[in-house]
């Protein structure tokens, strides 16, 4: 039989903030974290010097035998897990230890401070500098790594890596490890930290905004003056479990998972594609059980590039078929790539339990090739939402639909059986 | 538990490979055991990053087999003995 899961506990690290309180303050403010990063002012060829950094040290408490082979993406993934298990009262339990409990969580690639070490390796052939540890930071499932060695987890061990859906396809894959009974909890999740590969990446594809003097009005999601994504960073940590679990131990229940999506192009590695984002949606609503008239907000992926936002907005009205309510939460913390997926479906989750959604920042003028769909501008939004989907989309063709129940609203719902 | 000039400058080597911020060079007792639970704690992933450290600081390199190696890393005296014969033994 399959298990209900649940949401326990759930924090992140943003480029506007660390805690709930500190992020929702930015969201209502409409002020956004993109900076003008002046030290890649003398780039030769990068166009875009903007980025969306987060205000994160790694902790000098922590051991230094668990800081030594973290980068800071693996590092501010474990300081988000740490946030989101004491959240749930998991912290210091033993059922961490147990086999029960394990970690799905990725990132772009690993982090990206130490391919310079590997780089330079690489261009003089000389080994000097190069250490162990060097690797382990580097490692693709360096953040997966990082956060079952630092809590000392023993069950499954899923890296996620997958660019943009780092986030979001751990939080599926960890749903449906706990959904099968494979595990009683997973702690799930994506990170990344801001540095150039992944600028100079986008720059190449021309998917950078370039508006370097005015950081306050890009990215533009969905504008018909956008001109492309600013990178950042963070992480997103979501602690879920069977709702059986979570009863037994009178955990609060913070909302539940209760459909995934996922499915792939196969076709071109960076070119976003309509039919199958559109096809993603369908299945998470069919995995819920759901009509698409029972969802009251969606989370877009929303990266400001043109090709994306146009394929993006046309699927979801495809699903839809309606005006549905929509917001791009990149314009306020840019692209966090690995980090995206979860962090967003965090404040998502977040906002919507205090029954409101935050307008898009910078979209003033939709660009007609985009869908009309109830894009909230301008100010917040009050929605009674019982479901909200979140998309997110990755290159190589990835594309990911979440679908979350929010809890019950009081007076108004009857205590429902356990499952 | 004076140092030397050369362990001083060995267990420089030492806190700056291995980031140990709440460590004074000065305080590393040439005689007392590095590795395992005593001492500075240290383990083989930080063996293997003062190795790296010490050979680009004095072109000295160690063998993962030797026993030789085993015993220059047990402690600050003995690591500096076994660096600074190398390096004599060049000139």
């Amino acid at each position: 039989m399959s298990k209900r899961v649940v949401v326990t506990g759930v924090a992140g690290i943003s480029p506007i903030g660390t805690d709930w309180a500190a992020v929702r303050a930015r969201l209502l403010a409409g002020e956004g974290g993109v900076q003008r990063m002046d030290q890649w002012s003398g780039v030769k060829g990068l166009r875009s010097w903007l980025g969306a950094p987060a205000d994160f040290e790694t902790p000098l408490r922590w051991p230094r035998k668990m800081r030594r082979s973290m980068g800071r993406v693996s590092a501010m993934a474990v300081r988000a897990t740490e946030l989101a298990l004491e959240q749930a009262g998991l912290r210091d339990d033993p059922v961490l230890r147990s086999g029960r409990v394990g970690v799905a969580y990725g990132s772009s690639i690993g982090s990206t401070d130490s391919l310079r070490e590997v780089g330079r390796f690489l261009a003089t052939e000389s080994t000097e500098g190069v250490t162990s540890n060097v690797y382990v930071k580097l490692m693709p499932h360096t953040t997966t790594a990082a956060i079952g060695m630092f809590f000392g987890l023993t069950g499954r061990l899923l890296p996620s890596s997958s660019a943009c859906t780092s986030g979001s396809l751990s939080l599926g894959m960890a749903y449906e490890s706990i959904r099968h009974g494979y595990q009683d909890a997973m702690v799930a999740g994506g990170a990344d930290e801001l540095d150039l590969p992944a600028v100079a990446t986008f720059d190449t594809l021309y998917a950078t905004s370039c508006r370097n003097q005015t950081p306050s009005r890009t990215p533009r999601p969905f504008d018909s003056d956008r001109d492309g994504l600013v990178v950042g960073e963070g992480a997103g940590t979501f602690v879920l479990e069977s709702r059986r679990h979570a009863l037994d131990r009178g955990a609060t229940i913070l909302a539940e998972l209760v459909g995934f999506g996922a499915n792939s192009d196969g076709a071109h590695p960076t070119q976003p594609a309509q039919r199958t984002m559109a096809e993603a949606m369908r299945l998470a609503l069919a995995d819920a059980g759901l009509s698409a008239d029972q969802i009251a907000y969606v989370n877009a992926h929303g990266t400001a590039t043109e090709l994306g936002d146009i394929a993006e907005s046309q699927a979801t009205l495809e699903v839809f078929g309606r005006p549905v309510p929509i917001s791009s939460l990149k314009s306020y913390i840019g692209h966090t790539l690995g980090a995206c997926g979860s962090l967003e479906a965090w404040m998502s989750l977040e906002m919507l339990r205090e029954k409101w959604a935050a307008p898009t920042i910078n979209l003033e003028n939709r660009d007609p090739r985009c869908a009309a769909l109830g894009y909230v501008v301008g100010e917040p939004m009050r929605i009674k939402a019982d479901y909200l989907m979140t998309n997110n989309f990755a290159f190589g063709g990835v594309n990911t639909s979440l679908v979350f129940r929010l809890p019950p609203r009081e007076g108004t719902t009857p205590r429902e059986p356990d499952a | 538990m004076n140092q030397t000039p050369e362990q001083s400058r060995m267990a420089v080597l030492i806190v700056d490979a291995l980031n140990l911020e709440d460590i004074d060079p000065a305080d590393i007792d040439p005689e007392e055991l590095m590795f395992g639970d005593e001492g500075l704690a240290l383990d083989s992933i930080d063996a293997l990053e003062i190795a790296v450290a010490i050979a680009e600081e004095f072109a000295v390199h160690f063998s993962a087999k030797e026993e030789t190696t085993r015993e220059a890393f047990a402690t600050l005296g003995n690591l500096t003995d076994f660096v600074m014969k190398e390096v004599n033994a060049r000139t």
